[in-house]
């Protein structure tokens, strides 16, 4: 079943919707969550070599507390992908992790250019053999909220 | 965790995929398993024959028969299992068992075609329109 679930993360509320879905799963199955928190940068200018921000974006709080209040082992990157390379970035890190499930949020009504939108979604479901699960636009809370937690480690 | 779990069927190999993930889930989940077919006409009626044959048709159906295989690989894994025929396009054969069902998962089968993986018409449509988690197999 899912025993590594990895949980890509935009900055919307599509993202606490993926968690919240992840935590579930991961009581349900006994299940080790990865947090992927990805974020597209580029700095082309006209004329200029490619240059890539190489700070990563910081994890989202609200993912971590919430995973850790369940009890569920967590653990995760933060990173910074070049313009147009989210998929890649995702599936990559899901090869990584071994994942054999991502779990993605969607703000189903929204395209947004820097949101797990509905055209990425499509894209990382046609590129990888990991199942992919679609977040309801709101997932119930996370039940049960031990405060035994685990620290994330943040690569 | 999934107490309705709704798999979409057709007798292609990604939908073969979808319904073993399907019944895995709903397995460890003790939850029911609803398989929707979508068909779009009504079989047509028999020829006129002798009284001795007219009954070998109206069992052989293509859409029963697809149903009674995959009810029985559910069962065969001891899943608690509800089929569904539905006269729709996929999508909305899907989601309308979805609705009635109150199910809080979908799962679908990711299309093959020549080696890379496309994502067909049917997954991008729940994923439009389904109001539960989609699980793309």
């Amino acid at each position: 079943m899912f025993r590594r679930i990895l949980v890509a993360l935009d900055e919307t509320e599509a993202g606490r919707s993926a968690v919240a879905l992840a935590a579930n799963m991961a009581r349900e199955f006994d299940a080790t969550v990865w947090l992927f928190q990805v974020t597209e940068h580029a700095t082309r200018r006209a004329g200029q070599s490619e240059r890539f921000v190489a700070q990563p974006s910081g994890f989202d709080d609200h993912a971590v507390v919430e995973l850790q209040r369940a009890g569920i082992a967590v653990s995760g990157a933060s990173r910074t992908v070049r313009d147009h390379h989210l998929v890649k970035g995702i599936v990559d890190e899901a090869a990584r992790f071994g994942a054999d499930v991502i779990v993605l949020g969607l703000e189903r009504k929204r395209i947004a250019h820097h949101s797990f939108s509905k055209a990425l979604q499509e894209q990382i479901a046609r590129v990888t053999t990991v199942p992919v699960m679609i977040a309801p636009t709101s997932s119930p809370s996370v039940s049960g909220a031990p405060e035994d937690t685990l620290e994330l480690q943040v690569q | 965790m999934f107490e309705n779990v709704v798999v979409g069927a057709d007798d292609s190999t990604a939908a073969t995929g979808a319904m073993r993930k399907a019944i895995e889930v709903t397995k460890a989940s003790g939850g029911v398993l609803h398989i929707v077919t979508a068909f779009k006409a009504r079989r047509p009626s028999p020829p006129p024959l002798p009284d001795e044959f007219r009954y070998s048709f109206g069992s052989l159906d293509p859409v029963d028969v697809l149903l009674r295989e995959l009810e029985a690989m559910a069962h065969a894994e001891s899943v608690r299992v509800a089929t569904h025929a539905v006269l729709a396009g996929p999508v909305e054969a899907i989601t309308l068992v979805a609705d009635q069902e109150k199910a809080d998962l979908i799962v679908v089968g990711n299309k093959t075609r020549h080696g890379p993986r496309h994502l067909g018409s049917v997954p991008d449509g729940l994923i439009e329109k389904a109001t539960c988690a989609v699980l793309v197999v």
